[in-house]
């Protein structure tokens, strides 16, 4: 497919106004800091012409030396405080923005297909790719400033000496071009450098993985061979990488050098007739050394605009997920202006359910398919009925589309066909419309957040409406949290307590019970439980007699005791009905049953 | 052992790594020298290209005044040409010690840490020994070569710079000597003011995008729990939190900033003050004057640069003692056997063999079993058994401890065998296959070159691996990893079984896949495996009952002992064995709960 262009200036256009004023004011900081240099080399210039007393100015040579340089290098600290006040809370804030946005695009794409890649991998666009997409923006004013210094101090030096200015300018346009040209092979060697260190970390790792394996095979000595040739290959790359970026410095430093001779050698007659006084070449030699570094700075922008070119595409291609927006629509919401809460917080602008559909009489389920895009497997045409007060049961062999029919029902995948209904009302977007208190859902591999467990089960909900306590019991999980210290207060995760597989799914099915919904949705619970705990969470479960739920199982208690079991194969249905009814009727019935499958 | 670093341990370390280098070690100070020598002298030819100008204002210029000008102007450029060039030899110089040393280090630490036993490689994994071996030896790799130049040369280059102002005259050097040390105490007092926040800042930082990685992990649950908001919320606390601990740093940093603020004006005023009496009193020229504002320049890097190698020890510090605490680690394991294994099918035999890892429950409690030439062992027991444990005390990956039993091949103890020679006999298949990120030949050879691509590829199609070979871009020299090639569990395991094929073993340990393969390719690995096992002795790891059709003896395993080790023939019909249990029941797992 032909990659879509993606308007880097437009998007950072776009971004610096998200906050004007304090944009503006860290621009104006940015100019007051280049333009110190040049002042303070104006003031070192009268200082020599007081000392030469061919200064045409009535102050005192003290006003200069005590108050007017550390005045000028005042400046430039100012300079600084403005800009940490100014473009760096910008920065930090559009960076909030660009997240939030991204974060709010992945979660408007069907939940279990929003991801193209790890997340582990995704999170480094929300890292890198951000903050190089952020700072671009900011480079853009900034090369502006500098542009601000180079042709004030320009005008100054050829109001000086035309003649010396015109010389000058012959090495430094030189400079700018070969800096222009080189950055590009800077991004290539410092690449290939990444590579080769990444090569030895990824070795190190490898070597360290199958230890076992290089001690049984007494392969000690060739492993490390090959980790020495590994390391030779690195230590060429960071040689030539830091040898180049040297030669480069060098050649900027010897450009000033070059500039200073030249001036030298030009101004011999004019020193000594007093037309160019030893405060000019003062003045010369400032000027030539900050211009140097300003030369190196703008040199950066190509690289710079390239490489974020490069983070946009990698953002765009995280948000828009499989469904493949155009760019343009994708634009626009990533930079949707909007607050970025950093002093209060976040208020949700969530509207209340639309409660028309009423509680759960009937769930009608017509023709619904959901085909993988790289596979033909999924389900297909799949119509089924649950209602109300009862227990159903899904089950089939492995791979047979349980998990994807759970899925496509909760909008979890965006079905291609079929139709489903509340209470014979049609439902328009699955996604936003099955949620509790509707439904409550439990995924086969849930995944918790590295918090209490009690912010685990409410995720947000007000605390004192709920049962935290009443949830963990039915969740059979009351006994563990109890041996915890801080009870439903310990922490999990990394920095807590790490829980059990069979842990984590009873407490994403306590958070499931905390929201009471009219349908409770399993996927396998006994992937994670062993037998007896899984027996008595139904046991639990069935003491309310009110309760509808849709399971996934093929545990035999569970098939005897559903209303209804929804047999799939290969992604269709293949029976529907009670259990002893099946079990006459079809064959892949009777293998679940005896366990062959 | 964790005791704070000598700096004779510094020493050593570094005498030891640089002296194969010693000539380039002398060289890079030499240029470094005559770095710092142009650098005072440059100045110099513009102090004397001021005075001749200006004691010439006034008058029509003598031709060879003009010369004399001008050929300080021409010296000037060649001296900066001539010190850059110097400049790029140190950087080259300083690179190629910097990963040549540290290279030797890594191999030098790879190399004793991967002959460590089992034990070690338990107690520090993959992430820590890269941590080690790539982030502290990193650290030390710029360190390493450039500390002691640096510091070297910076305090020369400072010395030189007040001497040569010293000499210009005594005030100005006495000036100057005095905001030099003035310098130092202020950037040293500064230095590190504001890493606290910075490691503050770094973290929010993290904590801020773990919540992104968890929430992307969670979209399933979140969604269905209507937890967007609850997500939003958690996200921009922590944006808050960084953004707040960002701010808090970059004030702190105002502080340094505000330090040079003083430094640098405080220079100014120190170069221009003096000299104006001094000069308005006749005591020196204007040069001078543009002499010492030039070199006053020049004097500020070197105060910085010292005190960022001090800092850079501290952290190296660390480091050294990290890396050196890694090589005073000595192997469990003694190598010292020299017998070898006769060629054949060996006897195989465990007596009362007692083994625990470091803390933990006994793993095998007086398995005892022989195992005669030729046949076939079938090893059951549910996980955490002690299964893996007793294939890898055959390999001796781990000792047993005097006392605690004896394994015996051919009738003698396998500590007394060459170890090499010992594991070279034994062949152990597993599903679990690592792969290095190389060309699938490294992969199967492990990086033997001796073994030629015919008879890999032989062995190759042998197993049936084919098709899957033929759909490698480049043949052997495919790169495969781990990631990429997408092995699935059958092929993983034929793979291994190439490894197997190129060695000839007297012993074979075979763990079966657990997972099912697909048809075809069971069958691949089944017909493989009865050529692997003819005339050879085996212990085989059973997942399935079809596999103990094909063995001879029985041994199941329970949390550490043998609770039933037997003929097949007589377990069979003996109906209280486990084994006839099993059969019975068809599920291993179910019956060993």
């Amino acid at each position: 497919m032909k990659e879509e262009k993606i308007r880097v200036l437009k998007l950072s256009w776009k971004l610096l106004k998200f906050k004007p004023v304090l944009v503006f004011f860290g621009f104006l900081s940015d100019i007051l800091f280049f333009l110190t240099p040049l002042m303070l080399s104006l003031i070192i210039r009268e200082i020599f012409n007081k000392i030469e007393h061919v200064s045409n100015f009535n102050i005192s040579i003290w006003v200069l030396i005590l108050l007017l340089i550390p005045l000028a290098r005042a400046f430039n600290f100012l300079a600084d405080a403005i800009f940490f006040v100014t473009m760096m809370p910008y920065v930090k804030q559009a960076q909030i923005l660009l997240r939030k946005n991204m974060l709010v695009q992945i979660f408007s794409l069907p939940g279990a297909e929003a991801l193209t890649d790890t997340a582990g991998e995704s999170v480094s666009r929300f890292r890198g790719d951000v903050e190089e997409a952020i700072w671009f923006t900011y480079e853009i004013t900034q090369k502006f400033s500098i542009a601000v210094f180079a042709g004030f101090s320009f005008l100054v030096m050829q109001k000086i000496n035309w003649q010396v200015t015109a010389y000058l300018s012959i090495p430094f346009t030189i400079m700018i071009f070969l800096v222009l040209f080189s950055k590009k092979k800077i991004i290539e060697l410092r690449k290939t450098r990444r590579k080769a260190a990444g090569a030895v970390t990824r070795a190190i790792g490898e070597i360290y993985h199958s230890i076992q394996a290089i001690k049984i095979t007494n392969s000690e000595e060739r492993v490390l061979r090959y980790f020495d040739s590994i390391n030779e290959k690195r230590r060429k790359a960071e040689i030539k990488d830091e040898l180049f970026v040297a030669i480069l410095n060098s050649i900027y430093r010897i450009t000033v050098s070059v500039g200073i001779g030249i001036v030298l050698y030009i101004v011999g007659n004019s020193l000594t007739n007093n037309t160019f006084t030893i405060g000019d070449l003062a003045l010369f030699v400032g000027i030539l050394n900050s211009l140097a570094d300003f030369i190196w700075d703008i040199g950066d922008f190509i690289p710079r605009y390239l490489r974020t070119k490069v983070s946009y595409s990698r953002i765009f291609k995280l948000v828009r997920g499989r469904k493949r927006e155009s760019y343009q629509k994708i634009e626009e919401k990533l930079v949707n202006y909007g607050p970025v809460y950093i002093n209060k917080s976040y208020t949700s602008q969530k509207s209340d359910l639309n409660e028309n559909y009423g509680t759960l009489q009937k769930l009608i389920v017509r023709n619904l398919t959901y085909i993988f895009p790289d596979s033909n497997k999924g389900i297909e045409n799949v119509s089924f009925e649950i209602e109300r007060g009862t227990l159903t049961v899904l089950t089939g062999r492995v791979g047979s589309g349980k998990t994807t029919l759970l899925r496509t029902l909760l909008g979890l995948y965006d079905k291609q066909s079929g139709e489903i209904s509340w209470n014979n009302k049609k439902i328009e977007d699955c996604s936003s419309f099955f949620i509790p208190p509707r439904t409550a859902y439990t995924p086969q591999v849930p995944h918790l957040f590295s918090d209490t467990i009690k912010e685990n089960i409410l995720l947000g909900l007000e605390e004192n409406n709920i049962e935290i306590e009443k949830a963990l019991k039915l969740a059979v999980l009351e006994d563990e949290i109890k041996k915890f210290e801080k009870k439903s207060e310990t922490l999990i995760g990394p920095k807590g307590v790490k829980l059990s597989g069979g842990q984590k799914q009873r407490l994403a099915t306590a958070r499931m019970f905390a929201r009471k919904s009219d349908l409770y949705i399993f996927d396998d619970l006994s992937s994670a439980l062993d037998v007896k705990t899984e027996q008595e969470l139904w046991r639990r479960i069935f003491s309310y007699k009110e309760m509808t739920c849709f399971a996934v199982s093929h545990r035999k208690m569970m098939l005897k005791k559903a209303d209804k079991i929804i047999l799939l194969k290969d992604g269709k249905i293949e029976q529907i009905g009670k259990l002893d009814e099946l079990l006459t009727k079809s064959e892949e019935m009777q293998r679940i049953w005896k366990g062959e499958i | 052992m964790q005791s704070q670093i000598q700096m004779s341990d510094y020493w050593n370390l570094q005498k030891k790594y640089l002296q194969p280098h010693f000539i380039k070690v002398i060289l890079l100070g030499l240029l470094l020298l005559s770095m710092t020598i142009i650098q005072v002298f440059s100045p110099f030819l513009i102090q004397w290209y001021i005075d001749l100008a200006t004691e010439n204002i006034g008058r029509i210029l003598f031709s060879s005044t003009k010369k004399t000008l001008n050929f300080y102007a021409f010296l000037y450029i060649i001296l900066s040409l001539l010190q850059f060039t110097i400049y790029l030899g140190t950087v080259y110089i300083g690179q190629d010690l910097a990963w040549s040393t540290t290279n030797k280090l890594r191999y030098d630490l790879t190399f004793h840490t991967i002959n460590l036993d089992m034990s070690f490689h338990n107690r520090f994994k993959a992430g820590e020994m890269i941590e080690r071996i790539d982030g502290d030896i990193n650290t030390l790799a710029q360190f390493f070569s450039q500390f002691s130049v640096q510091l070297l040369t910076s305090f020369l280059l400072i010395i030189g710079i007040i001497t040569v102002l010293f000499i210009k005259n005594w005030i100005i050097g006495l000036v100057f000597f005095g905001f030099t040390i003035f310098a130092f105490i202020l950037i040293y007092f500064l230095r590190d003011i504001s890493v606290q926040n910075w490691e503050k800042e770094r973290q929010s930082s993290s904590e801020l995008f773990g919540v992104i990685e968890e929430s992307l992990n969670a979209i399933e649950d979140i969604k269905t729990n209507d937890a967007i908001d609850f997500t939003l919320n958690k996200f921009f606390d922590k944006s808050r939190y960084n953004y707040k601990t960002f701010m808090n740093a970059l004030f702190k940093e105002l502080y340094i900033l505000f330090g040079s603020w003083i430094l640098l004006s405080l220079a100014d005023i120190l170069v221009f003050s003096p000299s104006f009496l001094l000069f308005e009193n006749g005591k020196i020229t204007l040069g001078t004057i543009f002499f010492v504002q030039m070199i006053v320049g020049i004097l500020i890097l070197p105060i910085y640069r010292i005190i960022r190698q001090v800092q850079q020890f501290q952290k190296a510090a660390a480091s050294i003692r990290r890396i050196t605490y890694l090589f005073h680690i000595k192997s469990e394991i003694k190598a010292s056997g020299t017998k070898k294994i006769a060629p054949g099918a060996i006897e195989l035999e465990f007596e009362n063999v007692n083994f625990s890892y470091i803390d933990t429950e006994p793993v095998l409690k007086g398995v005892s079993f022989k195992l005669n030439k030729g046949k076939k062992l079938g090893l059951v027991g549910h996980t955490g058994s002690g299964k893996t444990t007793l294939s890898r005390l055959i390999f001796r990956l781990y000792d047993i401890n005097e006392g605690n039993g004896r394994i015996k091949i051919n009738n003698i103890d396998i500590k007394e065998y060459d170890i090499k020679n010992l594991r070279s006999n034994i062949a152990y298949v597993t599903q679990d296959i690592e792969l290095f990120q190389a060309s699938l030949r490294n992969n199967i050879t492990f990086f033997d070159n001796r073994i030629s691509d015919k008879k890999i590829i032989h062995i190759m199609f042998d197993l049936g691996l084919k098709e899957w070979f033929k759909r490698l871009p480049d043949g052997l020299d495919t790169i495969i990893s781990s990631d990429e090639q997408g092995l699935s569990a059958g092929e993983a395991q034929l793979l291994t079984l190439t490894r197997v094929f190129l060695k000839k073993p007297n012993l074979v340990i075979l763990d079966e896949a657990s997972s099912r393969l697909d048809p075809v390719t069971e069958n691949l690995v089944k017909a493989a495996i009865d050529k692997l096992l003819v005339n050879r002795t085996a212990i085989i790891i059973a997942h399935r009952l079809e596999t103990l059709d094909n063995v001879d003896e029985i041994l199941v395993l329970d949390k550490g002992k043998v609770i039933e080790y037997g003929e097949r023939k007589k377990l069979v019909k003996d109906k209280n064995s486990y084994f006839y249990q099993l059969l019975k029941t068809g599920k291993i797992e179910e019956v060993l709960k």
